[in-house]
């Protein structure tokens, strides 16, 4: 259970900036990332490679470390975590874990199942009774077997290894599970069976997902609301039924254009969009898409469009709506 | 049989790779053909032999631990497998060339573009450096590179990840190949660039002419490129026929299963946030793989008559399945 539901929301990410090599020249991974996650909401995060997607989830959980901005959790701000007392630091990090894409990285070759879900359990305290009976209890909710809790990663398959990566962030009850490409590297029948568990835990446990992805039909099927990055900024940023059904921004249309879709009776229908994705190396000035635009005009090259609000939830920046 | 000579057969293909926990039947009797400028897209997950059957018709296998162990592979009526490795050199990257997943590690790091195009070339149709540097420029345009004669210059590690898939398309076309293999060409690629290098393919294709024989676990790459579909699993064909027969009405529980499990964009319902089909279990072991269906232990309709010997069945003009429930 958690304490008295606070009113605002579990996570508010304000500006968040994450900039390498900040004193030469910065790469702005992140610039200026800004949006709330309710409590059992799912918020999917999509864009191509390079576009601080994954940055912005780390910086949440202070795997990379912010260069400005806030993010709010239940109150507290992460950025300054650092500044709280061990105790409290313990605390806020047990309420927001991570699923990783690769489940072959993500796990201690050497160290059996049991011992890779006992860690965080002791840490947080729980005694060997009580670990027992959690573990235990964690194999059964991802649907793995009480008798393969000896057993090493290698002796999983890709999909139970993403499994055991589901009972480790679920192991101390969190509340807010950031899934970065949790279900990229698995093959289409399997990958199916991790977003019905993920579903299915959400439900249970009400738990808020921030889910980053790159495969759009995938984050069609699972968010409630969707921000789309470019460039490290949010171009477009709607409930789900706006953002597939109704995409506003250029980036968005084109991108959702560009799925193949597993019906040859629809192919040749893609709006190919020309060009690279630009490197944060050299951004371009102005709006970082116009590189690739149709819709471009004169300003696009000089002013970065703000995110501006045009119906309920739905937001986008674009100066040529 | 007096039947007109293929430009492809592929016949009873045996490949296994020998581990320390026993022989990986990574190939189970294949068996399918390719016409001239007809586009196969061969379609299945991790561990179904997609990749290694593409490997083991260019004899690509490396000997040991893997072993070709039976089957033949006829291009134009002579089999492939029966030839010396010097034929085989004249035939690879000239006859039939092929392209691979991961643009970085399929170029050579420490040659600019424009030596390994001409190389392709010299080896292959006796051009001097020079006529294949002009031959490098002018292929480098065909696959609509910018500035072509400066790029020819440049390294693989000056390029973007799509450019050099553009690269490589462009060495795989340099000797105008009879057959194009290409083994997951857009899946190490974001969807924007997806989208342009299979834009580029189809075009080339028409102005090539190549049979292409696509590889690819992303049922939307099949429905965009193919004409006629192979479904793979556990290293057997388990169904084959034209892409509208394949996704309009699939005739084996796995083809089905699977296409019912992608989540499709524009599916989802209003407020329903539905389950996915998932197909329940793991993918199956290829050691020791027992008799009978491979798909059975996770199949709905499953007997007890799925348990012995099952082969690749006609169903209809030109389509094929392997299941006894079906045929």
């Amino acid at each position: 259970m958690t304490s008295a539901v606070a009113p605002g929301p579990l996570l508010r990410v304000n500006d968040l900036k994450v900039h390498f090599n900040a004193k030469s020249a910065p790469i702005r991974a992140v610039d200026g990332v800004s949006f709330d996650l309710a409590r059992g909401e799912t918020l999917g995060i999509v864009g191509e490679s390079g576009c601080g997607k994954t940055t912005t989830g780390m910086s949440i959980v202070n795997l990379t470390q912010a260069t400005s901005g806030d993010v709010i959790f239940d109150g507290v701000d992460l950025t300054h975590l650092h500044s709280l007392p061990k105790s409290r630091q313990l605390e806020l990090r047990r309420r927001i874990q991570v699923v990783f894409q690769d489940p072959y990285s993500s796990l201690n070759p050497r160290k059996t199942l049991t011992q890779t879900l006992d860690k965080p359990l002791r840490i947080h305290g729980l005694t060997a009774a009580e670990r027992k009976d959690r573990i235990a209890y964690l194999l059964e909710k991802v649907g793995l077997s009480p008798k393969q809790a000896d057993r090493y990663p290698h002796e999983f398959s890709g999909g139970q290894r993403q499994r055991i990566g589901i009972a480790r962030a679920l192991a101390v009850s969190p509340e807010l599970i950031i899934c970065d490409e949790a279900v990229s590297a698995l093959d289409v029948s399997i990958q199916a069976q991790i977003i019905n568990l993920l579903l299915d835990l959400q439900e249970e446990f009400n738990l808020s997902y921030l889910f980053i992805s790159h495969d759009l039909a995938v984050v069609e099927h699972v968010a409630d609301r969707v921000a789309v990055m470019y460039l490290g900024k949010i171009v477009e940023m709607a409930p789900y039924q706006a953002l597939f059904t109704d995409p506003q921004h250029p980036y968005t249309q084109a991108l959702l254009s560009a799925i193949p879709v597993p019906d040859p009776r629809r192919r040749g229908a893609r709006l190919v969009l020309q060009g690279d994705v630009s490197s944060p190396l050299n951004a371009p000035s102005g709006c970082p898409f116009h590189t690739r635009c149709a819709r471009k005009s004169s300003v696009c090259q000089v002013v970065a469009p703000p995110l501006t609000g045009i119906a309920e939830d739905h937001s986008v920046s674009c100066h040529n709506l | 049989m007096p039947e007109a000579i293929k430009l492809l057969q592929v016949s009873g293909l045996r490949t296994e790779f020998r581990t320390p926990a026993g022989a990986v039947q990574a190939v189970r009797g294949v068996s399918f053909g390719l016409d001239p400028g007809e586009t196969v897209g061969i379609v299945g997950e991790s561990g179904s032999g997609k990749s290694v059957t593409a490997l083991t018709i260019l004899r690509l296998i490396k000997s040991p631990p893997g072993r070709i162990s039976a089957g033949s592979v006829k291009f134009r009526g002579i089999d492939l497998l029966a030839q010396d490795d010097a034929y085989m050199r004249s035939i690879r990257g000239n006859r039939i060339s092929m392209i691979f997943q991961e643009p970085m590690t399929s170029l050579n790091p420490l040659m600019t573009v424009g030596d390994q195009l001409a190389e392709v070339m010299q080896w292959h149709q006796n051009l001097s450096r020079r006529e294949g540097m002009n031959r490098a420029i002018e292929l480098l345009r065909k696959v609509q590179i910018p500035s072509p004669e400066k790029r020819v210059r440049d390294y693989p590690h000056h390029m973007s990840g799509g450019m050099r898939q553009r690269v490589m398309i462009a060495i795989a076309l340099a000797c105008d190949p009879a057959i194009l293999i290409a083994d997951e060409p857009t899946t190490a690629l974001d969807v924007t660039i997806q989208s342009q290098i299979m834009d580029l393919m189809l075009g080339l294709k028409d102005e090539f002419g190549s049979a292409v024989l696509m590889i690819t676990h992303d049922l939307g790459v099949i429905a965009e490129m193919a004409q006629r579909v192979i479904v793979m699993y556990a290293g057997q064909v388990v169904e084959a026929g034209s892409v509208y027969e394949i996704f309009d009405e699939p005739l084996h529980p796995y083809t089905q299963a699977l296409l019912r499990s992608v989540p499709k964009l524009g599916s989802r319902t209003e407020k329903g946030r539905h389950r996915l089909q998932e197909i329940p279990g793991l993918v199956a072991s290829l050691i020791n793989i027992p008799d009978g269906c491979a798909f059975r232990e996770r199949c709905r309709f499953a007997g007890p008559e799925c348990n012995g010997a099952i082969e690749l069945q006609a169903a209809g003009d030109g389509r094929m399945v392997r299941c006894i429930k079906v045929a």
